[in-house]
């Protein structure tokens, strides 16, 4: 699918669904006619106009991927932003929003990419890799496949019975909970660290690709820890999101 | 992560360069975030998109993370957007 480098102007779409997560997050599905599809990793900004004419812009994380005019996020609401809780606590299907995308020509994967992959999400930034792992699975690739996912608590946790599905010979996940981990869990609750890392990600020998996405301090911390460790600086990828 | 800005109090986020392709669109008119971008002060290069950028609803300032040096400034309130690029000593951008 070709996705040109040159980003389109703002385009309007169509709130289509909204689906709560949790108490803080939603999944929304928004309808753009003239959306040019996306590449997995994308993202989109996402314009709101209040009546008096103020306007908010944020960044969105795309979960899906493929040429669909149907585009979807997951936004967790930052209690003190300006436009996540809008989005989910009050946005509803039939409303109107602003995006420009997709975006985004680094933190993207593509099915002729054979390298074993090591995801690292924290909290919402599962969002990018979750488009990754759907790329993965449709296009029947035999690329390992590994996801470490830092949630405060697996309620916290965005699309955790989809990723469960997919595990399989290619597809490993790994759940890391900060504050608390469920009966059975292999470690007591505690944030990701080098002896997590060092056990669960692909090792640096096998060369994989990275990726982190995550709050700019999970990302610095992973990232750090990994080049520590022996992975190659220039094969971990790295998003960084704050509060909005 | 989000830091008080001290002048105003209002949040600035320390993100990456990936926050920045949208923006640098308006003015490029393309998606720069795999463009490799070269720091003039260090003399780092690197994807555009790992860089440390600074956003607020204003604006955004590019800076380099090896040496914290600004690399580029782009403000777009009010009528006039105007951009800087003190320490961007040069951009490759490849074609698809």
């Amino acid at each position: 699918m070709p996705v040109a480098s040159r980003v389109s102007t703002w385009l309007v779409g169509t709130v289509s669904t909204v689906q709560p997560v949790n108490e803080h997050a939603r999944v929304i599905m928004i309808e753009v006619p003239d959306w040019p599809g996306s590449l997995p990793g994308q993202h989109l900004d996402l314009r709101l106009t209040a009546e008096d004419g103020y306007q908010a812009v944020r960044s969105y994380s795309i979960a899906s991927f493929g040429p669909a005019s149907r585009v979807e996020l997951a936004v967790d609401e930052f209690p003190e932003g300006e436009v996540s809780p809008y989005l989910v606590r009050e946005v509803r299907p039939g409303d109107l929003v602003e995006v420009r995308g997709p975006i985004g020509r680094y933190f993207v994967w593509s099915s002729d990419q054979s390298d074993p992959v090591q995801l690292i999400a924290g909290g919402s930034g599962i969002v990018p890799l979750m488009a990754i792992v759907r790329a993965h699975r449709a296009a029947g690739s035999a690329a390992p496949f590994r996801l470490i996912y830092s949630v405060r608590s697996r309620a916290d946790a965005l699309y955790a019975d989809e990723l469960e599905s997919l595990v399989d010979e290619h597809f490993g996940l790994e759940w890391v909970y900060t504050r608390r981990a469920p009966d059975g869990a292999p470690r007591r609750p505690r944030r990701i660290d080098a002896e997590i890392l060092a056990s669960v990600v692909i090792a640096p020998t096998e060369r994989p690709l990275v990726y982190v996405c995550g709050p700019t301090g999970f990302v610095e911390t992973v990232a750090g820890t990994l080049v520590a460790l022996g992975h190659e600086a220039d094969r971990v990828r790295t998003e960084r999101f704050g509060g909005a | 992560m989000t830091q008080p800005e001290p002048e105003t109090g209002r949040r600035v986020d320390r993100l990456d360069g990936n926050a920045a392709g949208g923006p640098l669109s308006e003015i490029f008119g393309v998606d720069l975030t795999d463009a490799i971008i070269e720091c003039r002060h260090c003399a780092r290069s690197c994807p555009l998109a790992e860089v440390v950028v600074e956003l607020d609803p204003d604006g955004l300032v590019m800076r380099c993370r090896g040496c914290e040096h600004q690399l580029l400034s782009y403000v777009w309130a009010g009528a006039v957007r105007r951009v800087r690029f003190p320490g961007l000593a040069g951009l490759e951008i490849s074609e698809d």
